[in-house]
């Protein structure tokens, strides 16, 4: 659990340096902007993201730290579906399959319907 | 180019203030983000909460690992009550969804206000439990307990002692973390105080093993509404990178600073932070 945050703190925080570093052609200059112009609206189709990533964009990079930030919980989770099968707790390893289905079914179903 | 390079440090900065503060006192740095970004920097309250529930992921998942390796945490305690967390947590964020598009956006405002005179509340509350010690932890078993398993025993270093314990009132226990689960999907926050009252002062599980199982859950809770904002384009990644980083430093900061007890003067600063923002939540949000 605790490397999920390291991985994904340093890929933020490489993110981030790039930005500073090197901010895109087009950055917006202010927070209200940033709001504004939806700029950093995350890309979720794999093929953008994957390109942003090869052209080294600070927020394809942003964005990526932020998608294992938010699987380092599921994965949490996952890890304990197997620790309850290795006790073998059935009753558990159901529960922990269940909270992880709630959470996959959150994210692709119910967030898609809301949009 | 320096304006984006001065808002990202700012925010940053306001982060790390807020994640230190948080973790002297042992409450999420979280519930001072979504204040600290609308009172003061104007930021829509939807990409607040996205920037906050995201750094409340950060914060939970840091700490969460060491209780677990420790014995502490109650996984399967924590498994259970986390079915009702994250159900709450996804009608909460379907409900800020709403009353964001519908301009209803005060609704959010206001409730944020109420919550954060309840952590005032909870922060005086808390320094009693500490010292009350665990004399009331439920031993006696029952029916729901025994079939779903919940409960454990841990080792108390401080008192050398193995303290034993049966969560009792579960039906209504569960119903807490559940409303816990919709504040922190609607908020933006992590839910702690309202889960460890949950599990402390209605199931009646040491203190340690409350507060340590909450962390655990937090994380997973969050991870339901942030999916939720994160399709609908409320997470703006931009705000959200560095507030995360920021709160995860100042958290950890926090923790080194303050080994020991948590000094008095610290909570009553803290106390009047929470009430000071609580009021300008309300105003903005009466003010609409």
């Amino acid at each position: 659990m605790r490397y999920g945050v390291i991985l994904s703190s340093s890929v933020v925080a490489l993110g981030l340096a790039l930005l500073l570093l090197a901010p895109p052609v087009g950055a917006p200059e202010s927070l209200q902007d940033v709001l504004a112009t939806h700029f950093g609206q995350p890309t979720l189709k794999p093929g953008a993201l994957m390109a942003g990533l090869e052209e080294g964009n600070p927020i394809s990079v942003l964005q990526l730290g932020t998608l294992v930030l938010i699987a380092t919980p599921m994965a949490r989770v996952a890890a304990s579906a197997l620790l309850f099968l290795r006790d073998g707790d059935l009753l558990y390893v159901g529960i922990a399959l269940l909270v992880l289905a709630t959470l996959l079914t959150a994210i692709f179903v119910v967030g898609p319907i809301q949009a | 180019m320096t304006g984006i390079v001065e808002y990202i440090l700012l925010m940053f900065l306001v982060a790390i203030v807020a994640g230190l503060v948080g973790s002297m006192v042992g409450v999420g740095g979280g519930i001072l983000v979504v204040p600290a970004l609308t009172v003061g920097f104007g930021v829509p309250i939807e990409y607040a909460i996205g920037a906050s529930i995201i750094s409340t992921i950060a914060t939970s998942s840091g700490s969460a690992s060491a209780y677990v390796r420790d014995r502490i945490t109650n996984l399967r305690i924590g498994m259970f009550l986390e079915i009702g967390s994250v159900l709450g947590s996804i009608v909460g964020v379907i409900a800020t969804l709403y009353f964001v598009r519908g301009g209803l956006s005060w609704v959010i405002f206001i409730t944020f206000g109420l919550i954060l005179f309840f952590s005032a509340y909870n922060v005086v509350q808390n320094a009693r439990i500490e010292r009350a010690g665990e004399s009331r932890v439920n031993t006696k078993p029952n029916r729901i307990a025994e079939r779903l398993n919940l409960r454990g025993e841990y080792e108390d270093r401080s008192l050398h002692t193995t303290i034993e314990y049966v969560a009792t009132r579960v039906p209504t226990g569960f119903g807490i973390i559940f409303f816990a689960g919709v504040l922190s999907g609607l908020l933006g926050v992590g839910g702690g105080s309202l889960k460890v009252l949950g599990m402390d002062t209605i199931m009646r599980l040491p203190f340690k093993v409350s507060t340590t199982t909450s962390n655990f859950m937090i994380g997973v809770t969050a991870v339901a509404s942030t999916g939720i904002l994160y399709v609908n384009g409320y997470i703006n990644v931009l705000l959200a990178a560095p507030v995360a980083l920021g709160v995860v430093v100042g958290s950890l900061a926090g923790a080194k600073v303050l080994v020991r007890s948590k000094p008095a003067s610290i909570r009553v600063l803290f106390i009047l932070v929470l009430l000071a923002f609580g009021a300008e939540m309300i105003l903005r949000g009466l003010s609409h």
